[in-house]
């Protein structure tokens, strides 16, 4: 496994793990209030940020695993920059990732040209970014192991 | 089963052929990771025509005896 594949896996783990608890904490809050009743700013904010803080910790203590492994079985760890495959399946996933994210900017701007209330148009946004980061690592991953 | 390219390849024999060389050996001289060289000897990934040159020099021997492209998809065998 190459150090871009297992930040793939790092990112895939975060967008997930990120997505629930914040859906475990919104939702019940949801209920029963009106949008402008909901405190979902600072949760936001806190996922947004929690999700770059697990990439880039799952990239490194990965890369920590992946060196402590080869050393214990007497191999030479590789940490590789990347080459061109490496390049090319995050061109593809990227894609995949970007065109769904797409769908849901036109959702924001027809949320927006209703006059929907912001609370709605930033779950959108946030709900089709955590999906498009989720299939934009799926695809990577899948062309890791199954070819482009 | 993953997904094949049509371009087939010697690379497994010419290493072997190369004083049994390992695939990490051939991915420094190509300056890749050693898993494109395992994705491109098991089909999964088409080489860039600079990295195939590549490849070939790495062996000294010329690109068509390293690579083959076949007219039959090799997904429909």
């Amino acid at each position: 496994m190459t150090m871009q594949q297992r930040a793939v896996w790092a990112s895939l783990v975060a967008f997930i793990a990120v997505g629930v608890v914040y859906a475990t904490v919104m939702i019940p809050r949801t209920v029963g209030h009106t949008p402008d009743e909901i405190s979902w700013v600072l949760p936001m904010a806190i996922s947004m940020g929690a999700i770059i803080v697990t990439i880039i910790l799952g990239a490194i203590a990965s890369a920590i695993g992946h060196g402590i492994a080869a050393t214990y079985r007497g191999e030479e760890p590789e940490f590789d920059e990347g080459d061109e495959r490496d390049r090319q399946i995050e061109l593809v996933g990227n894609a995949k990732g970007m065109s769904l994210a797409s769908f849901g900017s036109l959702g924001a701007i027809i949320l927006a040209m209703n006059d929907a209330d912001p609370f709605w148009i930033a779950q959108l946004l946030f709900a089709v970014g955590l999906v498009g980061g989720i299939v934009g690592a799926v695809a990577k991953l899948r062309a890791y192991s199954r070819g482009l | 089963m993953g997904r094949s390219t049509r371009v087939t390849n010697e690379i497994r024999a010419l290493r072997f052929r190369s004083g049994e060389m390992t695939q990490a050996e051939l991915a420094k001289k190509v300056g890749v990771s050693r898993q494109t060289i395992i994705a491109i000897e098991q089909g999964r990934y088409s080489p860039t025509l600079e990295m195939a040159f590549q490849i070939a020099k790495a062996f000294d021997v010329p690109l068509e005896d390293v690579f083959h492209y076949s007219d039959v998809d090799t997904d429909a065998r």
